[in-house]
């Protein structure tokens, strides 16, 4: 049915909607791939700067497990200053904590979680940093301190550890009454076939006297 | 036609349209848009789906690491199928999880720390170092390319280094280790009176009264179980008559049919060898055969040179001889010769797998047949017609006997009468079954059936085993009922004896204690219940030695104020009641101590399990499909 004519005519409105369109085109085409390679180009520069900030860790981690300070401190610092955007930043700053609490030095081991608790982008480790930032007050002998700072902010998941360890912390003050409602919360939350819960267990037994009867 | 597709694509918008379309296909390929179709979703976890060929494979995996692990201690009976495909996919759905954070967070392990962890592998290494070419190799064998290995590489070391930095920097301070140990570590210094409840027991007097009416109150706890008695008739090859002598005509038509198989003894042939291995040149060793059987054919002796040249080092020093042989001993091209030679021959070089043969035939003994006049011929073939006869007999006897028991349903008299069987009773018996043929479970269990126990009919013959049929019905039956008070008296005044045994020597127990309290000594008051005094020493809580409700007890005791005892009470392992005198705690032994690294290690273990019960929170699961579905019943296929 296709007549010459036909053809012709087709050809012709093509070249005449070309004519007004092609500048239309042309952009959309450049902006959309311009869109394709930045966003790679963008991941592939996040993935760089990751992975050298994954390289410091690793140095760090070294350095640490071989006690060499001088070497890791810088690397600490570095990682905090201009990798705070990338989680070997929180991580580092995890392991100087632990290297400080070993060395007795609660100072810099507190100093390193607080850093921990405001910067960490993972909630879950925030809460991490706090419970080991109440354990170190506890250790200074602040006990409130350290209370307050575990009773104020726990999410679900780690209620159990911050209640076992506001426990401890009241026994320690010789509340053990109170000791034993936390050790109570901590246990009914903990899964049974946890061997943790068996400890909680001990530490309730041992304040039997102080079961409402 | 063609004018009208034309027409529609040569409009603006479906240029357009092809245009968009164009551009994905250019950048990502077609297999991005074709996955799914056959293979539907497990489980959604966050933005990932995990797909039934995946879990299938990992389920795989797992089940084979599981039996491999088990080994002979696998029992299919006990393996619970569920519960293992749960652990499956919960693993599958926080390694998920796992890939989902780390990938969030923005961990990407550095290339050195990837190589460093790759070359680590001792299947990448050659001489204890890592070798590339080993590394292409191994990953070609697994079918996977260096890229796609490295990246999975990276992957898992990112979920390594962020779960490491929560386990490697977890720990316990000072005070609180110490004060842990105090709780769990501590000794119990515990004395006690063991009240024995049987001796309670023993000197309680019931009255036939009261045994009467603890008999009345809990009735429903002395029922006899339904119980059923079974006619039977049974049909035994054993105990059917022998079959009539055969006759000789039948005797001989059995013999030329047995005659091959079980009264000829086949050839056999006395065969020597001389073996010359092909070493390194087949041909050379060929020529070398050649030479020795051209110096048999000029008269050497096969014994001596066999002795001499033969490498066979089994047959060597006995001159060659491989004793007697039957066909089918030897490879096939040793056989082919070894048949078609005569007495005394030798052939030229025949070879095998094992090397160049010359063989020689030292004795033919031919196929012997044992003639049908023989005594023992006849005696063994009349033993087998008549066997043949006798099970043809039972089989014709078992047709029989299901036709006869079906069209009488309502008798067995008319079975036994017609085979000439004898009806025969069962004891009574429960569904737990009983003796003779009650203890059979076909048995038990036709015995219990819709068809016998309440249509009363006939059974269907029951295999007892390969030579004996059994038809059951009914003979008598009793319905579940109550026992009588004279029946179980003697049970129920025992267990009300052990029952207010158990409440005296529980009376006794607060008494003692009372007087405990009130000042008075653990040896008199045991001496005043005539108790027996035993000294538990230093109880740990994870004592193994002592009675384990005895140590659980023990360290729910109030601790003791200065100076003064505690008490508690326990039921012991055989019943028996121990009054528990707790007189002093002691503090953990300083070489019990674990090591700081232990405590962080406890600590480690919590925080990362919260931490990722915090994930499980913050990244949903759905499951679409359950696993149960996607996992075929082993027994099925």
């Amino acid at each position: 049915m296709t007549t010459h004519y036909d053809d012709e005519a087709q050809v012709e409105q093509l070249r005449a909607w070309w004519k007004e369109n092609w500048l239309a085109l042309v952009a959309g085409l450049v902006i959309g791939l311009a869109a394709i390679f930045g966003w790679e180009g963008w991941q592939h520069h996040k993935e760089k700067r990751a992975a050298d900030a994954s390289q410091m860790y690793e140095e760090l981690k070294d350095a640490l497990s071989a006690n060499k300070t001088d070497v890791a401190k810088p690397l600490a610092d570095k990682l905090t200053a201009e990798f705070a955007d990338t989680p070997y930043a929180a991580d580092a700053e995890l392991r100087v904590a632990a290297q400080a609490e070993q060395a007795g030095n609660y100072e810099d081991a507190a100093k390193a979680l607080q850093w921990v608790r405001d910067h960490a982008k993972d909630k879950g480790l925030q809460q991490v940093a706090t419970l080991r930032s109440a354990r170190i007050l506890w250790q200074q002998g602040k006990l409130d301190d350290a209370l307050k700072l575990a009773e104020a902010n726990k999410s679900e998941a780690f209620a159990p550890l911050f209640d076992e360890l506001t426990g401890d912390i009241k026994l320690a003050k010789g509340d053990r009454k109170a000791a034993r409602s936390d050790y109570q919360k901590a246990y009914d939350a903990t899964p049974e076939d946890q061997p943790s819960r068996q400890l909680l267990q001990r530490k309730l037994d041992d304040l039997s006297e102080t079961e409402p009867s | 036609m063609l004018q009208s597709i034309r027409d529609r694509t040569s409009g603006i918008v479906a240029g357009f349209i092809i245009a968009l379309l164009v551009v994905p296909f250019a950048f990502w390929g077609i297999q991005s848009f074709s996955g799914g179709g056959g293979d539907p979703v497990v489980v959604k976890v966050g933005s990932e789906k995990i797909k039934e060929s995946q879990f299938r494979r990992a389920y795989e995996q797992r089940y084979q690491q599981y039996l491999q692990l088990m080994g002979d201690n696998f029992n299919a009976a006990d393996f619970k199928q569920a519960e293992f495909q749960k652990t499956v996919l919960d693993d599958m759905t926080r390694e998920s999880q796992l890939r989902q954070h780390a990938d969030k967070l923005g961990y990407h392990a550095d290339d050195a720390s990837l190589f460093k962890s790759i070359s680590a592998i001792p299947a990448f290494q050659s001489d204890g170092k890592f070798n590339t070419q080993a590394y292409r190799t191994m990953l070609g064998a697994q079918g996977l390319t260096p890229e796609r290995f490295e990246a999975q590489m990276r992957r898992s070391l990112e979920i390594d280094q962020m779960r490491e930095a929560i386990t490697d920097t977890a720990f316990m301070v000072p005070v609180e280790r110490d004060q842990l140990m105090q709780a769990v570590g501590q000794l119990r210094l515990v004395r006690y009176a063991e009240l024995n409840v049987g001796s309670y027991a023993g000197k309680i007097q019931i009255s036939d009264d009261a045994a009467k009416q603890q008999y009345e109150d809990s009735k429903s706890q002395y029922m006899a179980p339904e119980r059923i008695k079974l006619s039977y008739v049974e049909l035994s090859q054993d105990n059917l008559p022998t079959a009539k002598a055969p006759s000789d005509d039948e005797l001989k038509a059995l013999y030329s049919a047995e005659k091959a198989g079980r009264f000829t003894t086949p050839e056999q042939r006395k065969v020597s060898h001389i073996l010359i291995k092909f070493g390194a040149d087949k041909a050379a060793a060929k020529k070398k055969a050649e030479a020795i059987k051209a110096q048999l054919d000029g008269g050497a002796d096969f014994v001596a040179l066999a002795k001499q040249d033969s490498e066979d080092a089994g047959s060597k020093a006995k001159g060659g001889d491989l004793g007697w042989l039957k066909r089918g001993d030897m490879p096939e091209s040793f056989e082919k010769t070894e048949w078609s030679l005569k007495k005394g021959e030798t052939s030229d070089p025949v070879e095998t797998e094992f090397g160049w043969h010359l063989i020689h035939i030292d004795d033919i003994k031919p196929a012997t047949v044992k003639p049908f006049d023989d005594p023992d011929v006849k005696r063994e073939l009349t033993q087998l017609y008549q066997n043949k006869e006798k099970q043809q007999h039972f089989q014709d006897l078992s047709d029989k006997l299901d036709q006869l028991a079906f069209e009488n349903p309502t008798s067995l008299e008319p079975v036994a009468k017609q085979l000439g069987l004898k009806v025969e009773t069962t004891d009574w018996f429960t569904r737990e079954g009983g003796e003779g043929i009650a203890a059979n479970d076909a048995v038990k269990q036709t015995a219990f059936s819709q068809e016998v126990l309440k249509d009363d009919e006939n059974s269907k013959p029951i295999t007892l085993n390969d030579s004996t049929l059994v038809v059951v019905r009914k003979n008598q039956y009793d319905a579940p009922r109550q026992r009588t008070f004279d029946e179980v008296k003697d049970q129920v005044i025992k267990s009300m004896q052990e029952a207010q045994g158990k409440t005296q020597a529980e009376a006794d127990a607060k008494a003692m204690i009372a007087d405990l309290k009130a000042g008075k000594s653990l040896d008199e008051v045991a001496k005043a219940k005539s108790a027996e005094v035993k000294d538990a020493g230093a109880l740990s809580s994870n004592d193994t030695n002592a009675d384990p409700a005895l140590v659980k007890a023990a360290f729910k005791i109030p601790h003791p104020a200065d100076g003064k005892d505690s008490y508690g009470e326990a039921t012991l392992k055989d019943g028996n009641l121990a009054v528990m005198v707790l007189s002093k705690i002691v503090p953990a032994p300083a070489q019990a101590m674990p090591s700081a690294a232990q405590f962080n290690q406890l600590a480690a273990g919590k925080e990362y399990e919260a931490f990722r019960d915090n994930l499980a929170d913050e990244i949903k699961v759905k499951i679409v499909n359950s696993p149960a579905d996607a996992i075929p019943d082993p027994e099925s296929e």
